[in-house]
């Protein structure tokens, strides 16, 4: 029964997904497709860049001009550090939140708690699917890249290439696992929205602007956009304790929603 | 036996307001059993309680010999219920849902989803939102009895059927209930209660008014008759009569409402000239509407 409900979430997500893959897939096409004109012209970004207020720069990740144009500082800003990270965790919250406080709001949820499927095995089973779908968008991601590196000569390595995924991966489920963690205790769709997005956009910004003001330097360390940042997976590879850290975080959330909905009284 | 539903003193109140309280009652098994009241007056709430979708304030459920709360997965593996206000995966066919419903349960119903489908007369493979609120009420009721189950939960399961398929549907519940398996239904609708089931409850505000055979509750429950006498009548005549409750004398017709036997009263008005009896019958809304009326000053 368990296995019911993963397959029904992601069937029942299958058009968005294809969408997700194709406009993420584009994304990072056209991200690396742009590389070579950005290279040749290195001179005048840099000028460009460091002209720029350094709040706005290191919203793209770096606050380094010539780090920024190297292939791994570029597409880092890009996918990794602002329109990549956020497209992925706007998926990852719409089936987080979806998965429990949605279905509520849809009134559907006695459909399926009145068969024998235990409350804990809906929420594992849609944790579950939001999981293998933001896995695939991540993969899909990685496809481009692989495809792209040789052409453009980015010179990644697999490895890394493959860590930076993962890693995107888990920030978006980072911030999934929160919606579904507000959905299981609230079991509200528009607080579980709100509270979501407002974190993921209040975290965004703290490590954006932490290179500015100097007291949020503080509670940067506590944003998944500065875990990822931190990490660098693009040119580092995979970091050990970020990866933990979030798995952690997410393992924490998921927890709260099982225990959140299987205490409280369903909407139906 | 074990009651297929016994309700030792459930109680649920939403903060300070009450959804029912004090709920003690014993279905048994291979009844047909209604669960009668107005809208708002806690019939879903007690359903939602009995299966686990809500939490009690205080109290026991116990279906099937278990405990609602302890046991809700296993009891929901032994159960068909029928939301009252059904709401469903609206992008997927009939046919869809109800394979998705029966691999939760883990069981094949294919033969008894297509003989359901038959006799309701419902096309399963159109989508849920394309059907209208009577096909929709269908794939509902095909989904509750589809696992064949021992206990069947309907809220308000006749909503939005045409005559034709609410015969078919009492049908069903006759065979159900002939194969020793249980059925308790909420509705609001009097005549239909009266009609399919063998005893049934009121209830009103969240309080039990009243659990009884429909027999009885018939009995208990008043008459309405409407006489009209060539020339006016001495309502005081009616008036005196032990069965009856009130009287009403407009021109040449008086109306009186008696509870219990209406032989002395159709005696009484044979001292008249009679031009026409209407007698409005001892349906359960009459049963329905004096417990309403008795328990009003109390509020």
């Amino acid at each position: 029964m368990l296995s019911s409900v993963y397959r029904e979430a992601l069937w029942s997500r299958r058009g968005s997904l294809l969408l997700y893959v194709i406009g993420m897939g584009l994304l990072v096409g056209i991200t690396v497709g742009v590389y070579p004109t950005v290279r040749e012209g290195a001179d005048t970004f840099t000028q460009l860049l460091e002209s720029m207020p350094q709040g706005l720069m290191s919203m793209f990740g770096s606050s380094d001009a010539a780090e920024l144009l190297t292939p791994a500082g570029f597409v880092n800003s890009r996918v990794n550090a602002s329109i990549g990270a956020i497209v992925l965790t706007v998926f990852a919250i719409s089936l987080g939140t979806a998965a429990i406080a949605g279905e509520e709001d849809r009134r559907t949820m006695d459909l399926i708690l009145a068969t024998p499927t235990p409350r804990r095995a809906i929420v594992l089973s849609r944790f579950a699917a939001m999981a293998s779908m933001i896995g695939v968008v991540a993969f899909a991601i990685l496809v481009v890249m692989v495809v792209a590196n040789p052409i453009v000569d980015l010179g990644f390595s697999l490895p890394n290439m493959i860590a930076s995924n993962f890693m995107l991966a888990l920030l978006a489920l980072v911030f999934g696992s929160l919606a579904l963690a507000v959905g299981g205790l609230t079991g509200k769709r528009g607080v579980t929205l709100g509270v979501a997005s407002g974190v993921t956009v209040a975290t965004f910004f703290i490590n954006g602007l932490a290179e500015l003001v100097d007291w949020l330097q503080g509670p940067q360390e506590l944003t998944p956009f500065y875990w990822l940042q931190r990490a660098n997976p693009l040119s580092k590879g995979l970091t050990i304790e970020d990866t933990l850290i979030m798995l952690a975080v997410t393992v924490v959330f998921v927890a709260l929603a099982v225990w959140g909905f299987e205490r409280r009284d369903v909407a139906v | 036996m074990t009651a297929p539903i016994f309700l030792d003193g459930l109680t649920k109140f939403y903060g300070p307001i009450r959804g029912i309280e004090d709920l003690d009652l014993e279905i048994r098994q291979g009844e047909v059993f209604g669960f009668l009241g107005p809208n708002g007056a806690g019939k879903s709430t007690t359903i939602s309680t009995i299966l686990d979708f809500i939490r009690p304030t205080r109290g026991t459920a116990t279906v099937l010999g278990l405990d609602s709360r302890r046991d809700s997965v296993a009891i929901h593996g032994k159960i068909g219920y029928l939301p009252g206000e059904l709401a469903m995966y609206e992008k997927m066919t009939g046919r869809e849902l109800l394979g998705y419903l029966s691999a939760l349960r883990g069981v094949d119903t294919s033969r008894q989803v297509a003989s359901l489908a038959e006799r309701f007369d419902l096309d399963l493979d159109r989508r849920i939102r394309g059907y209208s609120s009577g096909n929709r009420q269908k794939v509902g009721l095909v989904q509750a009895f589809m696992h064949r189950p021992e206990l069947l939960i309907l809220d308000e399961p006749t909503n939005g059927l045409d005559p034709i398929v609410q015969q078919e549907f009492y049908a069903l519940l006759r065979e159900v209930s002939a194969e020793g398996r249980t059925v308790f239904l909420s509705s609001h609708i009097l005549p239909e209660v009266e009609r399919i089931t063998d005893r049934a409850a009121i209830i009103r505000r969240g309080r039990l008014m009243v659990v009884a055979e429909i027999e009885e509750l018939k009995r208990q429950a008043q008459h309405r008759l409407e006489m009209t006498f060539v020339s006016p009548a001495d309502p005081e005549v009616f008036r005196a009569l032990e069965t009856v409750r009130s009287v009403a004398a407009v021109d040449r017709t008086i109306t009186v409402t008696v509870a219990g036997s209406v032989d002395p009263v159709v005696k009484a008005a044979a001292a008249f000239e009679v031009e026409n009896i209407v007698s409005h019958d001892g349906d359960l809304e009459s049963a329905f509407l004096s417990y309403y009326s008795e328990d009003d000053d109390a509020e």
